[in-house]
C-alpha cells in the first residue's frame, strides 16, 4: 500500500508539472483527492493492514494529502499573480498623456505685489488703514501742505469731482485721516488705487496702485527711516539688495528723498533694464514736515516722523519684467493665467 | 535742464574724477543726473582742417576737389558742398573715421578721383534734428575759428559732454547755468569763478516809461539801435545746440543764452511797432490776442500782458505778440529783462495749453535780482553787433527772512550728532550767510534761494551736504505686534476662497463711459461724474463692478479666450447726498457651465462664510429674467447672480453665454459666521428612502424641498434632490422630480415602522402642494 502511495504521489506531481489552466488544476485535485478520487481508492485498502501499521498508513496518506493541497494552492496562486501580471501588462497606459483639465484660480500680478508687502510691514509691527478713493481736496493737498499753485492741483494732473473733492492722486491723505483720528505712536501702512490725468501709454496709467507708509513718536530720525526701509528693500528684493537715498523734494516731508535700489537683474553691474545705472527707482520718502503734523493737532517739537510711498504697479512691473502698464488693467486671460498663486 | 560742461567751466572748474564718479556725486546733493551725454561719444576723432584750394571735378560738375591741410598731411578730398571756398575752415572725416549712426569713412574713388576722407556737415555728427540749424544740410561745417590740425570737439569743448538733469520744485534757481554753478562748487567744494561784471548804475540811461501797475516785480527796457542780425558765431551754436536750443541769429540766440545762463527768460520787441512807454498790467476784459507763433489766444481778465501806449504787444513771461515780434529788417530793438508774478503766469500758461522755455522758468518764484545777470550776459554776448544802448527800468529788492537752526534740532531729526562747526562748515559751502547764536545758527538766505522759509529748510540742506549716505541705519523699535482687522483678513480670505473656485482676479478702472454704464440697466438717477476726465469712456464713477466686468468679457471673447471665470473686489460709487463709496465683489464668466454651475460655487463660498442663503427671482434688468436670482441672508439681500440679459448680450455683440454676479462685501463680511461647533457622527445607521413625485411643471424645487423638510421632523437630517425629468406620459404640464431622504438618529438604530409613518407624513404635506408619489 505505502509503495501505491508513493507512486500515486509521484505521479501526482508530474501530472502537476504539466497542468497549465486552473481548470485543468481543478480536474486534477478532483482526480487525487476527490471523494471518489485517487487517494481515496488507496485508502479503501486500509482494512487488509495490519492492526499496528494502520496509523502509519494513516499519518502517511494525510501527510500526502495535505502536501498535494498545499501544492496545489500554490499552483493557484502562480496561476493568479500569472493573470494579473497579464492584466497589468493589457492596462499599461501612456503616461505622457494630459490630465484632466482642473483649474484653480490666479491671483493677479498687483494683488501678489500688494499681499507681500502688507506681510513684510504688518512683521514690523505696522497697522494697515484704508481711506476712500474720493478724497477731499484738504486731505489730499492742503493738509500735506502741497503748496497752492503746486502743478499737481492742475485740472491736467488731478481728476476732480467739484472745487472740494477729487480722486486721490496718492495714498498720503490716509496718513492725514490716520493722524487726525489717534495720537502718536503711529505706525501705519496704506495700499490703494490712486488716480492722476495721465494719458495711457505704456508707463501710465490714469489709475495705479501706491502703498504709503507712516511712523510718528518721539525720537524718530531720519536714520530710523533709512533702517526701516533697507530692511523692507532686503525683505522684498533679497539680502543683497542695495539701497541709495538721494535728496528730492516732496511738499509733505522735508529732508525728502528717492530711493533707488540695485538692480536685481545685474546686481548694480549696469545692464539694459537699468539703463545702464546699476539702480532703478522704487520709492519717495522723508521725515513728515511739521507743518502736516501741526496740521492734523500733532506737536510736531514732541514727535517726529518719516513717511513713504511706492507705486505698486512700477514694482510689480519690475518683478515680473512686464514691460507695458496696459496689461495690468486689460483683464485678458492670456496675461492673468502666468501668475500661479 | 540741460547743462554744457564746458559751458560750466566758465564758472567752476571741473573736478578730475570720471564723468559717472561725478553724476553720481551731483546726484548725492540733490540734482539728479539723468544722463550725460556728448556728440563727440556719437562720432570718433574728427579734425579742424583748412582747404588750401578748390579745382572742378573733371567727370562731375556739382562735385569739387578739395587740397585740405589737416595738420600733419594734405588731403584730397572731393565733396559736393557748394559752400567750400579756398582758406575755409572745415570739419574732416580722414580715412578710418566713424561717424555718428555707424558711417565709416574711408578712401575712395569719386568718378575716377582718389577721395581722402570726407569733410562734415552738422547733420552728419548726430545731433536731433530740432537742434540744427536751418541750412545745416546744405553745406559742409564752415568754423569761424579754429585751429588746424586740432580735435574738432575738444576745440569747441564738447568732449566734456551735457547733463541732463533732473531739478526738484522747490529749486526753480537751478534752471539755470548759474545756478547748477553754484551747486557744482558746493557739492565738489571747489570755489567760484568771478561773475561777469555789470555796472547797472554807470550804464546809459534811458527815457522810455515803464509803468509796472502790478504782477511785475523788475521790468528793465534794453533800447538798442543798429543791431545787426546775423548768425551766431559756431562756439555759441555749438553750446545753443548742446543745450537743447535751435540757433536762429545772433539776437535770438542771444536771448535764449542769457536765459539759460541766468534762468531769466528775456524777449525782444521791434523798436518800431512799441508806441509811447511799457505798461505791465492784468488784462481787463476778454479779448483776442496773436502771439509770435501766429495763433490767435483768448485772453482773460487777470493775465499779466505787456502793453505799450497803444496797444498789447505781449503775453507777460509767455510769449510776445506777433505785431512786435523781430523781423529780417528789424535794426532798433527793445529788450525787456523782467520778473513776473509765478501764480499769475503759471495760471494763464495752463488756460492756453501754451507752456515756453519761458513761462516754465517764470511759473515758479525767481527773484527779481536776476534780471540784471541776463542783462549782463546778453550785453557781452552781443559785444560790438549794435551801435548804442540805453536802459530803463527798476527792481524790488528781495527781502529774505533769517532763518535759525537749533543744533538739537538737526540732531532729533536726522539722528546725527552734529555741531556747530559742522552746521556753519555745510552754510560756508552752501554760500549762505550766517551768524551762531545760543545753541543754533541764524541762516541768512541769498535771494535765489526762495525756498529757505523755516528751519525744517535748513535741516534739509545740511541733510542733504552733509550726505544722506553718511546718516546710519537703525530700526526704531517695534511698539507692539501688529495684525490685519478681522475685515482685512477677511478680504484676502475670500480671494483665496474665489482662488480656490478657480476664480482669477481682474483689475479694473474705477471709472467707465457712461454709455457702458447705462448699458447695465440699473438706477444710474446718481451717478459721480468727473469734471475732467481723460475722456469720455472714463469720465463716470461705475455704480456696478458688472459694467467693467462685461467690458473685460467682451475682450476676452475678442481675442478668442475660450472660457473665462472672473472676480473683482472693488469699490462702487453713488452721488446721493454724499458721496457713497461701497466695496463689491463681482463675479463674471463665460464658457464654464450654465446657472447652476455659478449657484454651485457660490454655494461652496457661502458655506464656507458660514452663510445660510435663500433666492428669489431677481429684477434686475441685467440678467435673463428667468434665469437670475437675488440672494438674500433672511430679510438681507446681499447680492444678485445670472445670466447675462440676451438684450444686452445681442445690444454687445457677444456670442457667448455670459453669466455674472455682484455681492456686497459689507454685508458678506457682516453676515459671515466662522464659529464652528463640532457635532459627532451618528453610529447608528441612516435609513435612505427615495421618493419620486409627479408635480407641476411650475412648482418650484424650494417649494418642494421646504414641504419635505418640514414634515420630516427630526429625525430627516438630508433631503437630496436626484433627478428631474419630463416625459410625455407625465403630462405636458407635469414634471417628475426624486428626492432621497435621510433618516437617522443620534442614538439609536431607527425602526423600519418610524420611517414609514414619517414618509407617509411627508406625502401627505407634499399632497397639499399638489405632488403626487410616482
Amino acid at each position: 500500500m505505502k509503495e501505491k502511495l508513493l507512486e500515486m504521489r509521484k505521479a501526482f506531481y508530474k501530472a502537476l508539472e504539466e497542468v497549465l489552466t486552473p481548470a485543468e488544476l481543478d480536474e486534477l485535485r478532483i482526480y487525487y483527492l476527490g471523494k471518489s478520487g485517487a487517494l481515496k481508492e488507496i485508502l479503501k485498502q486500509m482494512g487488509g493492514l495490519r492492526k499496528e501499521d494502520r496509523p502509519v498508513m494513516g499519518e502517511l496518506a494525510n501527510e500526502l494529502r495535505d502536501s498535494m493541497g498545499e501544492a496545489m494552492a500554490s499552483k493557484l496562486k502562480e496561476f493568479e499573480r500569472m493573470l494579473l501580471e497579464k492584466k497589468i501588462e493589457e492596462e499599461k497606459i501612456d503616461i505622457t498623456l494630459p490630465g484632466e483639465k482642473i483649474s484653480m484660480g490666479r491671483v493677479h500680478p498687483t494683488t501678489k505685489t500688494i499681499r507681500e508687502l502688507i506681510d513684510v510691514f504688518v512683521r514690523m509691527g505696522f497697522s494697515l488703514e484704508d481711506g476712500p478713493e474720493v478724497e477731499s481736496v484738504y486731505n489730499n493737498f492742503d493738509a500735506l501742505n502741497s503748496p497752492k499753485d503746486h502743478p499737481s492741483r492742475g485740472l491736467s494732473d488731478t481728476f476732480y469731482f467739484d472745487a472740494s473733492r477729487v480722486l486721490r492722486t496718492h495714498t498720503s491723505p490716509v496718513q492725514i485721516r490716520t493722524m487726525k483720528k489717534m495720537q502718536p505712536p503711529i505706525r501705519m501702512i496704506s495700499v490703494g488705487r490712486c488716480f492722476r490725468n495721465d494719458e495711457i501709454d505704456a508707463t501710465h496709467s490714469p489709475m495705479f496702485y501706491q502703498m504709503e507708509g507712516l511712523v510718528v513718536d518721539e525720537g524718530i530720525s531720519m536714520a530710523d527711516l533709512k533702517g526701516t526701509l533697507e530692511e523692507f528693500v532686503r525683505q522684498l528684493f533679497g539680502e543683497e539688495t542695495r539701497s541709495l537715498f538721494r535728496p528730492h523734494n516732496f511738499p509733505f516731508t522735508e529732508p525728502s528723498a528717492e530711493v533707488d535700489i540695485t538692480c536685481f537683474k545685474c546686481h548694480g553691474e549696469g545692464c539694459r533694464f537699468c539703463s545702464g545705472t546699476g539702480y532703478i527707482e522704487i520709492l519717495g520718502c522723508g521725515m513728515v514736515h511739521p507743518s502736516v503734523l501741526e496740521e492734523c493737532g500733532i506737536d510736531s517739537e514732541k514727535y517726529t516722523g518719516f513717511a513713504f510711498g511706492m507705486g505698486l504697479d512700477r514694482i510689480t512691473m519690475m518683478r515680473y519684467e512686464i514691460d507695458d502698464i496696459r496689461y495690468l488693467y486689460e483683464n485678458d486671460k492670456r496675461f492673468l493665467d502666468q501668475f500661479r498663486r | 535742464m540741460k547743462a554744457s560742461l564746458s559751458w560750466l567751466q566758465d564758472r567752476v572748474e571741473l573736478p578730475s574724477i570720471n564723468k559717472n564718479e561725478m553724476a553720481m556725486k551731483l546726484t548725492l546733493t540733490g540734482t539728479k543726473v539723468e544722463e550725460i551725454a556728448s556728440v563727440a561719444d556719437k562720432n570718433t576723432e574728427l579734425i579742424i582742417g583748412k582747404v588750401l584750394k578748390v579745382e572742378k571735378h573733371p567727370e562731375a560738375d556739382r562735385l569739387v576737389i578739395c587740397s585740405v591741410d589737416s595738420g600733419s598731411e594734405t588731403l584730397q578730398i572731393v565733396t559736393g558742398a557748394p559752400n567750400v571756398f579756398e582758406g575755409a575752415l572745415v570739419v574732416v572725416a580722414a580715412h578710418g573715421t566713424v561717424l555718428a549712426g555707424g558711417v565709416k569713412i574711408k578712401n575712395s574713388e569719386l568718378r575716377g578721383v582718389v577721395s581722402q576722407g570726407m569733410l562734415c556737415s552738422l547733420d552728419e555728427l548726430g545731433y536731433s534734428s530740432n537742434v540744427l540749424p536751418k541750412g545745416s544740410t546744405e553745406g559742409v561745417i564752415i568754423l569761424d575759428e579754429g585751429l588746424v590740425g586740432e580735435s574738432f570737439f575738444s576745440y569747441f569743448g564738447l568732449d566734456k559732454g551735457t547733463l541732463d538733469l533732473e531739478i526738484t520744485y522747490n529749486r526753480p534757481d537751478c534752471l539755470s547755468m548759474m545756478g547748477i554753478a553754484l551747486e557744482w562748487a558746493t557739492t565738489f567744494a571747489l570755489p567760484l569763478k568771478e561773475e561777469i561784471p555789470f555796472d547797472l548804475e554807470s550804464f546809459t540811461k534811458g527815457d522810455l516809461s515803464i509803468d509796472r501797475k502790478e504782477g511785475c516785480f523788475a521790468y528793465y527796457a534794453l533800447e538798442m539801435q543798429g543791431v545787426k542780425i546775423k548768425p551766431s558765431p559756431l562756439a555759441w551754436q555749438l553750446r545753443l545746440m548742446e543745450m537743447g536750443l535751435r540757433p536762429i541769429n545772433n539776437i535770438v540766440d542771444a536771448t535764449n543764452l542769457a536765459m539759460l545762463y541766468s534762468g531769466n527768460p528775456t524777449h525782444a520787441f521791434d523798436r518800431r511797432q512799441v508806441q509811447g512807454g511799457i505798461i505791465v498790467e492784468a488784462c481787463k476784459e476778454p479779448a483776442d490776442f496773436e502771439t509770435l507763433d501766429g495763433v490767435v489766444r483768448k485772453l482773460q481778465p487777470g493775465d499779466l500782458l505787456i502793453k505799450d501806449h497803444e496797444k498789447t504787444i505781449g503775453l507777460a513771461g509767455i510769449m510776445g505778440g506777433e505785431n512786435s515780434q523781430i523781423l529780417d529788417d528789424s535794426e532798433d530793438l527793445i529788450v525787456e529783462f523782467a520778473n513776473f508774478d509765478s501764480t499769475s503766469i503759471m495760471n494763464t500758461s495752463r488756460r492756453l495749453g501754451l507752456r515756453t522755455e519761458a513761462s516754465s522758468r517764470f511759473e515758479k518764484e525767481l527773484e527779481p535780482e536776476r534780471t540784471l545777470l541776463a542783462m549782463a550776459f546778453f550785453l557781452k554776448y552781443l559785444e560790438g553787433d549794435y551801435d548804442w544802448a540805453c536802459l530803463s527800468g527798476s527792481h524790488d529788492k528781495t527781502q529774505r527772512k533769517a532763518v535759525y537752526l537749533r543744533q538739537s534740532r538737526a540732531e532729533n531729526i536726522l539722528g546725527i550728532r552734529l555741531e556747530l562747526e559742522d552746521l556753519e562748515k555745510i552754510f560756508e559751502k552752501l554760500h549762505f550767510n550766517y551768524k551762531r547764536e545760543n545753541g543754533g545758527v541764524w541762516v541768512y538766505p541769498p535771494s535765489y534761494r526762495s525756498d529757505i522759509l523755516r528751519e525744517a529748510d535748513l535741516v534739509e540742506e545740511v541733510a542733504r551736504i552733509y550726505g544722506y549716505q553718511n546718516i546710519p541705519s537703525k530700526l526704531p523699535s517695534i511698539p507692539e505686534p501688529s495684525n490685519l482687522t478681522a475685515r482685512q483678513k477677511f478680504e484676502w480670505n475670500l480671494r483665496d476662497l474665489l482662488w480656490g473656485l478657480g476664480y482669477e482676479e481682474m483689475l479694473n478702472y474705477s471709472f467707465v463711459s457712461p454709455r457702458s454704464a447705462a448699458s447695465i440697466h440699473r438706477d444710474t438717477q446718481h451717478p459721480l461724474i468727473l469734471i475732467n476726465p481723460l475722456g469720455e469712456e472714463f469720465s463716470q464713477m461705475r455704480h456696478s463692478l458688472l459694467i467693467s466686468a462685461l467690458d473685460v468679457l467682451q475682450r476676452n471673447e475678442n481675442v478668442k479666450n475660450e472660457a473665462v471665470n472672473f472676480f473683482e473686489i472693488g469699490n462702487v460709487f453713488e452721488m446721493k447726498k454724499d458721496i457713497l463709496q461701497s466695496q463689491m465683489l463681482s463675479l463674471a464668466s463665460y464658457g464654464q457651465g450654465y446657472f447652476f454651475h455659478l449657484k454651485g460655487n457660490l454655494e461652496e463660498l457661502f458655506c464656507s462664510l458660514g452663510i445660510e442663503v435663500s433666492y428669489k427671482r431677481s429684477e434686475e434688468a441685467v440678467y435673463h429674467s428667468g434665469r437670475c436670482a437675488d440672494v438674500f441672508l433672511g430679510e438681507e439681500r446681499i447680492g444678485s447672480f445670472g445670466e447675462l440679459s440676451p438684450f444686452i448680450a445681442l445690444e454687445r455683440g457677444m456670442k457667448k453665454t455670459v453669466f455674472l454676479g455682484e455681492f456686497s462685501m459689507d454685508k458678506l463680511f457682516e453676515l459671515r459666521n466662522l464659529g464652528i461647533l463640532h457635532q459627532a457622527p451618528s453610529r447608528y445607521p441612516a435609513v435612505v428612502r427615495d421618493l419620486a413625485l409627479l408635480v407641476d411643471k411650475n412648482l418650484t424645487q424650494q417649494e418642494i424641498y421646504d414641504k419635505i423638510l418640514s414634515m420630516g421632523g427630526q429625525l430627516l437630517k438630508k433631503v437630496e434632490l436626484f433627478d428631474i425629468y419630463y416625459g410625455s406620459e407625465l403630462g405636458e404640464s407635469k414634471k417628475s422630480m426624486a428626492y432621497h431622504c435621510v433618516f437617522q438618529s443620534s442614538e439609536r438604530t431607527l425602526k423600519d415602522g418610524e420611517v414609514e409613518d414619517t414618509m407617509a407624513k411627508i406625502l401627505r404635506g407634499l399632497e397639499e402642494i399638489g405632488a403626487q408619489r410616482r
